[in-house]
């Protein structure tokens, strides 16, 4: 039980060893730690049973050694990955052969194995660590920089580094309101996807004079092809609740929630985890540190809609209705769970609170863009060499992110969009690729910056069929509480589908521009007013390969003439 | 009737009828349905001490719900998890089930019914043993998820969300399981497989026993299923 900072700071002293062997960089000496990524990808992929070998191998042969699961390192393409510290020695694809060959050549005999180390596309010479892979190179890792360095299932390892000294440090200072200033100073908007100031939005929950409040972390990452929140809560779950719990005393509320996805049972796991330590440790529950302040943590789970992303919908769901949103205002801030004060953040912004306040808002702001402090995790897929988790300062390029992070496209290949936002985004084209990733330019490119997506396409996409997939998505998702949407999208589906099977005219092109601005005007909830952004957009950069479609009857692609019979 | 309970009362077929009569039991035979329950109920400690060992998996599968509902069950926002509890224990949210869930979180039928039927992760009809779920997210699609998911139409002869006449196979698809480095795969029931090529699609059917297969790879080990599954598990290969 932890009861004031000089316990935090026991557990600390006790753990950091451990730990700081982790971050010794650059030299091989004798080996002491194996970390194996124990998130969704690499443990699917063989890791689960090359962390099992490595332990049982480690046991027989009577090594000093410690084998321990960490979280993503984001380098999801080459998985499973396993590091070997002191040095941080990174290998790729280490299924139970690997395990077994890093056991007897690296953990025994102190020697390197060749073949499971990196090596680029391009041929160059194998890498022996962590630091010197391209892919990490350009990547300001900030919010992730324990992913891959602690174990997420161990609260004493998030403690070692510095984990729950931000709770203790506004605890001790007893100023709720100093927290939202400091917050609002850093520029934190949200991660979520609008972008919404998120000091701003605590200060307005703070005001009401209401008792009874709530936190609630939207970790339904329902965006298709996005992997960034399920990482961070596999990762390090401890930063996100310690986020909440901050911003909890901040606009006085005593509970919590964390909507989930059901569809993340791993993420799941490690949360329930992480709340029965913090419990158990006293940083959940009553009297937190002896300040007074109660606040405790539960789960609601989501059960597969895209719609209660949506905060409206998401507080319906969590209430146990059908996840239906409302129109605003009310704002949750006023009236949210319960009909209570309520501020819902998403998982990545409650991930930064605990820096933000360990560091100072002047560190954060100085990090990003003049109107984008921080920095952005994204998840990087479809067609790109290193499909993975990255993290970048705000106001980097995407060419940056595809060619020097992503380490660009297959051969034969060359990029024709970038997808961001998902289903409520839009596609980047080629030419534009150099504009800088921040909340207003990607917007003025007619595109949002969403909740992190990336979806790299290119000349074997179609973009006309890529509109189609996602209003399909859209009309698929949408709840049908509103007409727009409901039939909307639905329509759109329809026009769509004509001209992907090659029986659309210009007559089609224009009601279905006409029908997207429709859909998008006259919608309730924010999955409606931005379900046409893919059509618009492709409407924008593409129209030549509608038109393909309609005038030739012909998918420049050669996606659509697959589909068609 | 609360005190005497007598363990060679044997309530399912009572139950099991009203699956016939659907929904409307929930209107027309609540107090029946409630007596029964009760009856069950009172005997958790007899159960519990393993006095009555011939209660069915069905009776155990309430009992186990109703301690959950007990717990998790007070606040209306419970609704979602204890829904999520009962697909676990019997497999799917059959009307019975819904309407028990109902009765004992004093909430309307037609509430439960609304939120089975919201969320594609409630399910209101048998499944099969193997749930296929094959991802439709982003990443797959553009790395022809479509085309695996037409092969397991063409050999299991099922749409999306229909299960095999066996009973082995139910096909679905889903929405993103964020593994997207691994694209395109799909789960059979918690596995996931990765980086598949629709030529992959008889060598998956036949690790999980299905007939499909025209290649026989090694049997994996029995995958975690619901409780209340009842069936023998497949011929191996």
């Amino acid at each position: 039980m932890i009861r004031s900072f000089r316990d935090l700071q026991a557990i600390k002293d006790r753990h950091l060893p451990l730990v700081s062997e982790r971050l010794q960089e650059g030299r091989a000496t004798r080996p002491t730690q194996v970390l194996v990524c124990a998130s969704t990808a690499c443990l699917s992929t063989g890791g689960e049973q090359a962390y099992k070998f490595l332990r049982r191998e480690v046991r027989e042969q009577g090594l000093d050694v410690q084998v321990v699961k960490t979280g993503c390192y984001g380098f999801c393409g080459l998985g499973p990955v396993a590091v070997v510290h002191p040095g941080a020695v990174l290998y790729c694809r280490v299924d139970e052969d690997a395990a077994g060959n890093i056991a007897r050549t690296h953990l025994r005999d102190g020697r390197l194995v060749q073949n499971l180390l990196y090596q680029g596309m391009d041929g160059e010479g194998r890498k022996n660590f962590l630091h010197e892979i391209p892919f990490f190179e350009k990547q300001q890792r900030v919010v992730l920089e324990n992913s891959g360095l602690i174990n997420p299932e161990d609260i004493n390892e998030y403690i070692a580094r510095d984990g729950y000294f931000a709770l203790a440090r506004v605890l001790a200072e007893g100023r709720p309101e100093a927290i939202v200033d400091t917050v609002h100073r850093s520029g934190l908007r949200g991660r979520g996807g609008a972008g919404f100031p998120t000091g701003k939005k605590w200060s307005f929950a703070a005001a009401q004079e209401e008792p009874e409040k709530y936190i609630i972390c939207n970790a339904d990452e329902g965006d298709p092809g996005a992997f960034m929140d399920r990482s961070i809560l596999e990762g390090n779950p401890h930063a996100v609740l310690e986020g909440m719990i901050i911003a909890g005393y901040a606009i006085g509320a005593q509970e919590g929630y964390v909507y989930v996805r059901a569809e993340y049972p791993l993420a799941v796991k490690r949360l329930e985890l992480a709340i029965r330590q913090a419990q158990k440790l006293g940083l959940l529950g009553k009297d937190i540190l002896g300040s007074g302040f109660d606040f405790d943590i539960d789960l609601a789970l989501g059960a597969g809609a895209f719609v209660c992303g949506e905060e409206t919908a998401l507080l319906r769901s969590a209430m146990g209705f059908r996840g239906e949103p409302r129109v605003r205002p009310p704002y949750p801030v006023e009236k949210g769970l319960y009909d209570k004060p309520t501020v819902i953040n998403n998982v990545e912004t409650l991930a930064n609170v605990p820096l933000i306040v360990r560091h100072g808002p002047e560190w954060f702001a100085s990090l990003g863009t003049a109107g984008s402090k921080g920095t952005k995790i994204f998840s990087l897929a479809g067609q790109i060499n290193d499909t993975g988790l990255i993290e970048v300062p705000m106001g980097i390029s995407l060419s940056t992110i595809v060619f020097d992070i992503g380490g660009g496209l297959p051969p034969g290949r060359k990029v024709k969009a970038v997808q961001t936002g998902g289903p409520s985004g839009g596609a980047v084209p080629a030419h534009l690729l150099d504009v800088p990733v921040d909340y207003e330019s990607l917007q003025e490119l007619g595109t949002i910056m969403g909740s992190g997506g990336l979806i790299v396409l290119d000349n074997t996409d179609c973009m006309v069929d890529i509109a189609k997939f996602y209003m399909q998505f859209a009309a698929d998702e949408s709840c049908g509480a509103c007409t727009p949407c409901r039939v909307g999208t639905v329509h759109v589906v329809d026009i769509l589908d004509r001209i992907t099977r090659g029986e659309g005219t210009l007559e089609d092109l224009r009601e279905l521009e006409e029908l997207a601005h429709d859909v998008r005007d006259a919608s309730l909830c924010g999955l409606g007013q931005t379900a046409a952004n893919p059509v618009l957009s492709t409407l924008r950069y593409f129209r030549d390969e509608y038109l393909a479609h309609i005038n030739d009857r012909r998918c420049p692609a050669g996606v659509c003439n697959r589909v068609a019979h | 009737m609360d005190q005497t309970f007598d363990p060679t009362f044997n309530i399912t077929p009572i139950l099991a009828g009203a699956g016939a009569i659907g929904l409307a039991v929930g209107f027309g035979a609540q107090n029946l349905i409630k007596d029964v329950i009760t009856v069950r109920v009172s005997g958790i400690a007899e159960w519990e001490n393993g006095e009555h060992s011939t209660m069915n998996v069905e009776e155990r599968n309430y009992l186990v719900l109703e301690k959950f509902i007990e717990r998790y069950g007070k606040k209306p926002g419970g609704l979602m998890r204890v829904l999520q509890k009962a697909q676990e224990l019997f497999g799917y949210l059959s009307p019975e089930v819904q309407t028990y869930v109902a009765e004992k979180m004093c909430l309307p039928v037609g509430h439960v019914h609304g939120v089975a039927t919201f969320y594609s992760q409630f399910v209101t009809a048998p499944q099969g043993k193997y749930v296929i779920s094959v991802c439709m997210g982003t990443a797959c699609y553009v790395k022809n998820a479509p085309d695996i998911l037409n092969r397991f139409r063409e050999v299991l002869q099922v749409e999306p969300d229909e299960t095999t006449e066996d009973g082995l196979f139910t096909l679905r698809t889903t929405r993103c399981v964020g593994a997207c480095s691994m694209a395109p795969l799909l789960t059979v029931n918690q596995a996931v497989h990765g980086h598949l090529e629709p030529e992959d699609v008889p060598r998956i059917l036949s690790r999980y026993g299905g007939k499909a297969g025209e290649e026989v790879d090694e049997v994996d080990q029995e995958l975690p299923r619901p409780a209340g599954d009842q069936r023998p598990a497949p011929p191996p290969g």
